[in-house]
């Protein structure tokens, strides 16, 4: 039964074009509407333009920051002095006078080295 | 040409001699927005006329939605433009419907047509009616658009947006449920249905 409807009448696809054309023809008759929708359209337009000009624009200060970046990162790479990692550099606050206060030698070892060295004057 | 050959929709047709097509959209993607938006805006005024049956209302809502996609996404590809010009009409018809029904809270309840009802089926279609399956007859009383639009303003809200937005304005099923806020599989059933019921109505007695 479901067949013999399908061949009698208009399959679903013709008809679902058919109604299409009748609304697209419904669609393109001028009405009151059309001069909105120029205004409309010559809105968008310089909108568009300006939204696409802006864009641009930040993107060429974005390319624009990047670079600046990248190139003070280079810099500082290559104007920095090569130090091997395997040497301790002395820090700069490391004075002569710093030097003399800090005890080098035990003071045990200095007393012992001066008991050694009186019991050989006494032999 | 498309007449001639019925397994393809209406878009698909008109896509045919055209430049390349949207990913979203059988229709020809545009080369201005000037044009494009004229071009939808007309056909934007027939579906929002559909929906709410008054054309000012449905100029206003049109010019509106216009205006918000004009203001939010001017810069965005073509492609994405028919998309989301849809989606902000349908919000915007929506969001009439809502304060309608606010406003007539009390009456909504005699409306012989009650439009959030989608799946409820109307006691009336059930009815064995005497139906004309003569091809010609059908042919003759598609193209008068006010049977047209009077037989498409009758099917619930959901049925109408499925049909016009896959097979008028050539969306496929992924882009259209993604407009309506539904699944694709929910799109099909729509789709199905409003055939259906257009043939139901084309086939009925005048």
């Amino acid at each position: 039964m479901m067949n013999t409807q399908k061949t009698n009448s208009l399959d679903d696809n013709t008809l679902a074009t058919h109604v299409c054309l009748t609304l697209e023809a419904q669609s393109k008759q001028s009405s009151d509407f059309d001069h909105t929708l120029a205004l409309l359209a010559q809105q968008a337009k310089q909108t568009r333009q300006q939204a696409l000009k802006q864009k641009n624009s930040q993107k060429h200060w974005l390319w624009f920051g990047g670079s600046l970046a990248m190139a003070a990162c280079v810099a500082m790479i290559t104007l920095t002095p090569f130090q091997p990692s395997n040497t301790v550099a002395p820090s700069p606050h490391y004075t002569a006078s710093q030097e003399s206060t800090v005890p080098s030698v035990d003071p045990q070892l200095l007393e012992d080295m001066d008991m050694l060295m009186a019991l050989g004057e006494e032999s | 040409m498309i007449a001639q050959n019925p397994m393809l929709s209406f878009a698909q047709a008109h896509s045919l001699s055209v430049q390349p097509m949207s990913s979203s959209s059988h229709r020809p993607q545009p080369l201005s927005i000037d044009q494009w938006l004229k071009d939808i805006g007309r056909r934007a005024l027939v579906m929002t006329n559909i929906t709410l049956r008054h054309h000012d209302v449905s100029q206003d809502i049109v010019q509106d939605s216009l205006l918000a996609f004009i203001s939010r996404y001017a810069d965005k590809p073509s492609n994405e433009w028919t998309p989301l010009f849809y989606t902000i009409l349908r919000s915007q018809i929506m969001d009439y419907k809502r304060k309608q029904a606010r406003r007539g809270k009390w009456l909504t309840w005699f409306s012989p047509n009650n439009d959030d009802d989608d799946d409820a089926e109307d006691p009336m279609s059930q009815i064995a009616t005497e139906t004309d399956q003569n091809p010609e007859t059908l042919l003759s009383r598609v193209n008068d658009i006010t049977t047209v639009q009077h037989i498409l303003s009758q099917l619930p809200n959901r049925q109408q947006e499925a049909f016009l937005y896959r097979a008028w304005e050539g969306l496929d099923i992924k882009t259209t449920a993604d407009i309506m806020g539904c699944s694709e599989s929910s799109v099909k059933t729509h789709y199905t249905r409003a055939l259906q019921a257009l043939r139901h109505g084309l086939q009925e007695p005048v």
